[in-house]
């Protein structure tokens, strides 16, 4: 598939915890509101391309304490009534490859509910190529055997523009799954 | 970037640092036990092997507990360092680098009722190891390339070093004799090893010692006038046992952090505190009572208390009498003491007289220098008026009035009314009878006086002024009051060398062996003669009529080129000129100076002359060209390194055996182990100075060099140093450990400790406190180890005389030269302008992020400040001169302008600008450090000699140097080769 | 909160400031044993500073905590140039190979012209020189809050505060480097390592503690101010100097969030008046200590006051003689190491 996708704030309200929830309440503003994407198999190779304006890239954090660098996630749920907008569920789990400005490799990510993502070496042969030019990153996500979306042909997206200081839940993403097509 | 040729140490990364040390490190764990774990079962648990090292790295945890393990624990200290505390550290070793340190706090409290020392420490001697291993450290031989001072170096094997400098010094020594071989002490110096082996080779060779005590600002001269030694004091737990402390001229809190505690304590226990300075100080914080008093006044506040003490009958007036000149005649035509010889033909002009009431005419006072026969002070039965005005019958027959010192002293004081005071103070009348109400009622009072205290031009006037208001009280000698000023316990030396030669007893400087000295007490003693007159004929014996010693600050007017500066800065301030006082000193033979012709090698052991000499651009102008070798032996590279022709490295202080110069504050003694081998190719001294030894010994044999005169006082016989110098191979070039050994088994104080012992310890107690005869020394024979350490009571309890002329304290002294100058009693005097009419007055103090020059370029100490040298200004001068905060200043003066970053501060006095001191000129714009603005006064009166106290003694009498009437403008201003974008 | 709930003993420190001289032998000490890594070179656990005076970092207070209502107050990261101070290097290297070169020849100074430091107003102060200029030191470290907004504020769970002594830890391998806890933190006590990319905060020194020595900053503090102990001990120092007399007050206790170190609040010498003559007044504004430590400083130097004036009278005084600290190894009432030894 291809086509523009229009994301939205993550929900900050849902957030673990006491403080990012009342301190970012007002965070309803997706910092990347549009992404392109487009994805497709080649044999067992998925080919996940996503695309969005960056004004103000922010490739590494240097020494910087107060800065946060660009990234973005794709995401596919492994039971296909996982929920999306909370990174999954208890023994619903999502997964996927997870793109970051300062990093050569992508992350393999899993997570079963807010707050329980785990980072870990991405898959053998998962690999993620980033350009940043005329205002946008271009990331290229090349993840060779991935099963669950193999199996549920649906993915959803999440953008960080670190600029504007978005982590963790602080994000851009996709209203719900995204069918990829068959 | 280094240039090609320059392969030198510093250019290693701290990582190869790490790596070379770490490959050169023995493995062997000690089996040390844990004195910082207070639960026994926890330190048996750990001490079977010491090691602390966490194996399993299960969890994050874990990776935390890593950071806290060691293969082993040394015990150190900071052993060549010139600070005046010392303080027990475990050095944790792992994979042979000493990666942290931590107070090992193994003290006893000194009695019961009294707080314990521990833990001891402060920031810098918990970082030491960023130093060992940081960018500043040298662990290489250079030789200079090119220019001196240019900056290019070259790598050179140990070997060669040695060789060349051992030629070049044989070759100065015969052509230009070898008292123009100079050599220093100052930091870097220990009372072990290290400096044994220093002194011992360099008075074998005849070279000139410079002794930069009194030359540094160090040396409390109005306490030498008064007591007859600079050095007064005990432990610091005694500070506890005041009721009134006055902390005056002293910031313990920046520069005596160990100690510093007992003062809030005392405050807890109901003691007062007060602290007079100008500068709202980190002790002052603290205080009770803060007495922002006007910089160089401090003589008037304590005129005037001294007044009121008397004036409100809390003077001790048995005390006086017994223990000060108060009582003692002064012929009032002559204005000097009634003497002997006064009375008749014949007579003893080192006798002083009191007055007897009862038999109505002057008895010889006890104890007084030429009174042999009543050796100690007790008056006996009748009291000797102290005020009075009496008439005796001279030996030509006339009658002459007489008064007693009191007399003299209640007059001068006539005039110091709170009022009076408080104008020449800057403060509050209110303020000052506060202060010294306080003082009087007080039952304890103790003044705390730094060697900080010294550095006016007339500090000597102050510290008097102090002393008298304490004396007075008769506070002087007695538990939990009196004077400190830093007391020293004595220690002992590696012994004679060559008894066949004079030249030996060189090296016994400051490592004295007190059995030598009783062995030349009972040559000297020929029938009684007063305990003070042994005393000085023993210090003659060992200085005068040895040594190749030179006061420092009478080299400097010699060599330096300074001479006119101080003449033009000094002029119209006393009766004659500065030049014509050091050149009537050196007639009489008063003051020995040496080189006497010229100056040709100068060997620094981490001194850093350049860098802590006043006018240094004089130095490098007139004195630096004309030498023919400079060598620094230093673990550091110093700004006066940089200046050299050789580097050599010396061993860090983790990396070789010392013994850490013995301040009565703290009366341990402090050992420093070998925690791992010395980093590259750096050496211990004891090592660089037994092989230069057998170098220079090997190049006189090869040139055939004669014998030679020495510094005039002695033959020397380079052809025979190197055995001489070992012992006639008694000691090899790696037995630090039997020379510490000897060092410990040479004085009372150490006698019976060891250094397997102390390997385990890191510290014990001194034994006693030294006996008479030593420069250093507590003045108290009772103490043994037991009970808070005290000073004075040899004279207060066992009624000994006082090193002075008159065998008392002394207020009255009757030098022409003082009597000229209208310094015979203590009096304020303002503080000249040096450096010109400037509206600041330029202050220096001691730093709390700095022993000296040591930790100042530390980057981890320097992230603790602002990165740079700061000029602290009042936020309103600052505003006033139009310099905000961070940004630069020019500072001038008629000698010279230099730029600082201005840091502004509430606690400095409007006027006044301060530094804190001991950076190194090239952290500064120009490599010129406020030392180019300070023309450093030197107060004349103290080149006086060879009458009683004034007397020149290493580190006791002698001229030094006085910043603090430093005068300076200061405006906005940038220094050449700022970007233009670095605004602040 | 659940970490509340199983908190069964809270260890706990107290600072005599009255005893505090800015030495910073415990931030070197801290410095020296936890954060000597590259990621960590601006980061001091454990602080001192000069107050009054914005601090380190600078002008931390207002950024995070709650308000008196108990709303979150959203915090930010603090910046390295500006407010933190950034670990500067040196040019050693360049300033000795050019001693020589005249008037442009380098001298050693940091990298980057500094704007800030971690004891960038080290002595400052406030007020007029001489009748009311003032200033004191403050150490600071963690809290180790009993409602810490740190953890409050990691939406990943991954700071703990521990059940058997109420250490607030941030779990390494957790920790996402999200730094909401640094932004929530109103005592700006948690760190981001940009090299690791984790957040990390004081941890009492739980090696040592697991040992029965105390933390680096208390045990090589040559001032003898810090106690350290368990706060439910009656019997060790803890216990007498904050609930027993009362003297060891929180800092900003209005931030809401349970600090278990205590500072007993520094006096100094009296104000003089415009002549120059001592007044019975307090140097450092009674105002400004509430500001820090709440109403109760009242009762607390009132406190301290009564007692030292019973020794002045050679009464005897239980809380003078603690704050004395006779016997120092007596500061620290520990348990007696727990943890077997690998």
């Amino acid at each position: 598939m291809r086509g523009k996708v229009s994301l939205m704030a993550a929900p900050t309200g849902l957030s673990p915890g006491g403080y990012v929830s009342q301190a970012y309440a007002d965070r309803s503003a997706p910092r990347t509101p549009l992404a392109e994407l487009e994805a497709e198999k080649d044999g067992v190779l998925w080919r996940v391309r996503l695309s969005w304006a960056c004004a103000d890239p922010v490739r590494a954090l240097g020494d910087e304490v107060d800065r946060f660098v660009d990234a973005a996630a794709v995401l596919a749920p492994i039971v296909p009534d996982a929920p999306w907008m909370t990174m999954g569920a208890p023994g619903k789990a999502v997964e996927g490859a997870m793109w970051r400005a300062d990093r050569e490799r992508p992350f393999g990510v899993r997570a079963e509910g807010l707050g329980s993502l785990e980072r870990s070496v991405a898959p053998k042969g998962w690999e993620a190529r980033a350009e940043w030019k005329s205002g946008r990153w271009q990331v290229e996500f090349e993840l060779p055997g991935w099963k669950a979306l193999d199996a549920g042909r649906q993915l959803a997206i999440a953008v960080w523009q670190g600029a504007e200081a978005d982590r963790g839940g602080l994000k851009s993403v996709s209203a719900g799954w995204i069918r990829v097509g068959t | 970037m280094a240039s090609p040729e320059r392969t030198s140490g510093w250019q290693l990364d701290r990582r190869r640092f790490l790596k070379l040390s770490g490959l050169a490190a023995a493995a062997a764990a000690g089996g040390l036990p844990l004195f910082h774990l207070r639960e026994e079962a926890v330190a048996a648990a750990i001490a079977d092997g010491a090691a602390r090292n966490p194996a399993r790295l299960g969890t994050w945890e874990d990776l935390y507990r890593q950071r806290w393990s060691w293969d082993r624990i040394a015990r150190g200290t900071h052993g060549w360092l010139n600070c005046r505390s010392a303080c027990n550290f475990d050095l944790y070793v792992k994979d042979g680098v000493v990666v942290r340190e931590e107070q090992t706090a193994n003290y006893a409290a000194s009695e019961p009722g009294v707080p314990d020392f521990n833990p001891r420490g402060c920031q810098k001697g918990a970082c030491y190891t960023e130093v060992m291993y940081g960018p500043g450290r040298l662990s290489v031989p250079l030789k200079r390339v090119g220019e001196r001072g240019g900056g290019k170096w070259q790598q050179i094997p140990w070997d060669q070093a040695l060789a060349e400098i051992a030629e070049k010094l044989v070759a100065i020594a015969e052509k230009d004799g070898t008292d123009s071989i100079i050599h220093d002490l100052g930091p870097h110096f220990d009372h072990g090893p290290t400096t044994a082996a220093r002194g011992r080779f360099f008075g074998l060779m005849g070279a000139t010692l410079s002794d930069d005590w009194a030359e540094i600002g160090d040396l409390n001269h109005g306490a030498t006038l008064t007591f007859g030694f600079p050095h007064v004091g005990g432990g610091s737990d005694e500070w506890f046992l005041s009721d009134y402390l006055v902390v005056w001229m002293m910031n313990p809190a920046v520069t005596q952090i160990p100690d510093a505690h007992f003062l809030f304590e005392a405050k807890y226990d109901g003691a007062e505190l007060v602290v007079i300075d100008p500068q709202y100080s980190a002790t002052a914080v603290h205080a009770d009572q803060w007495i922002p008093i006007r910089p160089g006044t401090d003589a008037a506040l304590a005129l005037a208390t001294a007044r009121h003490i008397w004036d409100s009958g809390a003077i001790d007036l048995p005390y006086v009498r017994e223990q000060t000149d108060l009582p003692i005649l002064v012929r009032l035509d002559s204005g000097r003491f009634l003497t002997g010889a006064d009375l008749r033909d014949g007579g003893d002009a080192e006798r002083v007289f009191v007055w007897d009431p009862g038999g109505g005419g002057p008895v010889p006072a006890p104890g007084c220098l030429g009174n042999g026969e009543q050796p100690r002070l007790d008056m006996g039965t009748f009291d000797p008026p102290i005020e009075g005005r009496f008439s005796v019958k001279l030996a030509d027959g006339t009658e002459a009035g007489v008064v007693p010192v009191g007399s003299l002293l209640r007059e001068q004081l006539e005039s110091w009314t709170f009022e009076r005071a408080a104008e020449v103070t800057g403060l509050a009348a209110e303020q000052i009878e506060q202060f010294a109400g306080g003082f009087a009622r007080a039952e304890r009072p103790m003044v705390l006086s730094s060697w900080g205290s010294n550095r006016f031009f007339h500090s000597d006037l102050m510290n008097r002024a102090k002393i008298l208001c304490l004396s007075l009280k008769g506070a002087v000698g007695r538990k939990g009051s009196g004077y400190h000023s830093t007391g020293w316990i004595e220690t002992g030396g590696i012994g004679f060398g060559e008894h066949t030669g004079l030249r030996g007893r060189l090296a016994l400087f400051m490592n004295m062996d007190p059995g030598m000295l009783f062995d030349l007490a009972v040559q000297r003693v020929r029938g009684r003669i007063s305990a003070q007159r042994l005393t000085w004929e023993l210090a003659g014996e060992m200085g005068e009529d040895l040594a190749c010693l030179s006061n420092a600050a009478s080299l400097n007017l010699a060599y330096q080129g300074i001479a006119e500066d101080l003449d033009r800065e000094q002029a119209g301030l006393y009766p004659r000129p500065l030049t014509e006082y050091d050149r009537e000193a050196r007639e009489k033979d008063w003051m020995p100076v040496f080189p006497r012709e010229r100056a040709r090698a100068w060997v620094t052991g981490g001194n850093n002359v350049l860098r802590r000499s006043n006018l240094p651009q004089r130095s490098l102008e007139h004195m630096w060209p004309g030498l023919e070798l400079i060598v620094d032996v230093n673990p550091k590279f110093t700004f006066t390194g940089m200046h050299a022709d050789y580097l050599l490295p010396a061993a860090g202080y983790y990396e070789k055996r010392g013994i850490k110069y013995a301040v009565a504050y703290i009366p341990y003694l402090h050992y420093c182990d070998a925690a791992v081998p010395p980093l590259g190719e750096s050496k211990n001294e004891w090592e660089i100075f037994w092989k230069l030894a057998q170098e220079v010994q090997r190049a006189a044999r090869e040139r055939g060099t004669p014998v030679l005169d020495g510094c005039g006082k002695g033959p020397v016989d380079l052809k025979k140093i190197g055995d001489v110098f070992s012992f006639h191979g008694e000691f090899g070039p790696d037995d630090t450990e039997q020379v510490t050994q000897t060092i410990l088994d040479n004085a009372e104080t150490t006698k019976g400790m060891t250094v397997r012992a102390l390997e385990q310890t890191g510290v014990e107690k001194y034994k006693g406190a030294g006996g008479p005869g030593g420069q250093p020394q507590l003045f108290n024979d009772d103490w043994k180890g037991e009970g808070v350490l005290r000073a004075c009571t040899h004279f207060t309890e066992a009624k000994w005389p006082w090193p002075t002329r008159t065998g008392r304290q002394q207020f009255y002294v009757d030098h022409p030269w003082f009597l000229e100058a209208g310094e015979a009693l203590p009096t304020h005097i303002e503080s000249p302008k040096a450096g010109g009419d400037f509206p600041f007055q330029l202050i220096s103090c001691h730093a709390r992020w700095s022993i000296h020059s040591i930790w100042r370029d530390d980057p981890m100490m320097l992230r603790l400040q602002r990165g740079e040298p700061c000029l602290y200004l009042n936020p309103r001068d600052g505003e006033k001169v139009a310099i905000p905060d961070g940004e630069w200043a020019e500072v001038s003066n008629r000698v010279g302008r230099v730029y600082m970053r201005v840091k502004y501060s509430t606690m400095v006095r409007p006027g006044v600008a301060y530094y804190f001191h001991a950076w190194e000129p090239y952290q500064f714009p120009n490599h010129q450090s406020y030392k180019w603005v300070t023309p450093g006064l030197m107060n004349p009166l103290h080149f006086a000699g060879r009458e009683g106290q004034l007397r020149w003694r290493f580190g006791v009498w002698e001229p030094g140097t006085h910043v603090q009437d430093t005068r300076v403008d200061i405006k906005p201003g940038r220094p050449e080769g700022l970007a233009p974008a670095e605004g602040a | 909160m659940a970490a509340e709930a199983t908190t069964t003993r809270q260890i706990a420190m107290v600072l005599d400031l009255n005893k505090c001289i800015g030495c910073q032998t415990c931030t070197v000490a801290c410095k020296k044993l936890w954060n000597t890594d590259t990621g960590s070179g601006y980061a001091y656990w454990n602080n001192v500073e000069t107050l009054p005076g914005a601090g380190y970092p600078r002008n931390w207070t207002g950024s995070g905590g709650r308000t008196a209502t108990g709303e979150v107050k959203t915090g930010k990261v603090p910046n390295l140039d500006d407010e933190y101070g950034r670990a500067w290097s040196f040019n050693h290297e360049e300033v000795r190979a050019r001693s020589g070169e005249g008037a442009s020849k380098p001298w050693l100074r940091p990298d980057k012209p500094p704007r800030w430091g971690a004891n960038w107003d080290e002595d400052r102060g406030a007020g007029d020189y001489p009748a009311e200029n003032h200033y004191f030191y403050l150490p600071r470290l963690c809290n180790h809050c009993t409602h810490p907004a740190c953890l409050d504020a990691c939406p990943r769970h991954a700071i703990e505060k521990r059940g058997e002594d109420g250490i607030v830890l941030v779990d390494q391998d957790r920790c996402h480097g999200y730094r909401f806890c640094v932004e929530a933190c109103p005592y700006k006590k948690v760190y981001f390592d940009p090299q690791r990319q984790v957040t990390t905060k004081c941890i009492f020194c739980l090696p040592r503690l697991e040992e029965g020595v105390a933390p680096a900053c208390a045990r090589q503090c040559p001032g003898r101010l810090r106690f350290v102990g368990y706060l439910d001990d009656e019997d060790g120092p803890i216990w007498k100097l904050v609930h027993g007399f009362g003297v060891a007050l929180p800092l900003h206790p209005e931030f809401g969030l349970g600090p278990n170190v205590y500072y007993v609040p520094p006096t100094g010498p009296p104000r003089l008046d415009e002549k120059g003559r001592p007044t019975g007044q307090p140097r450092i504004p009674t105002s400004y200590l509430v500001e820090l430590f709440g109403e109760r400083v009242h009762e607390a130097l009132g406190t301290l006051e009564r007692e030292r004036a019973k020794r002045r009278r050679g009464e005897a005084s239980e809380l003078m003689d603690l704050l004395i600290a006779y016997d120092w190894n007596r500061s620290f009432a520990l348990d007696s190491g727990t943890r077997e030894v690998l």
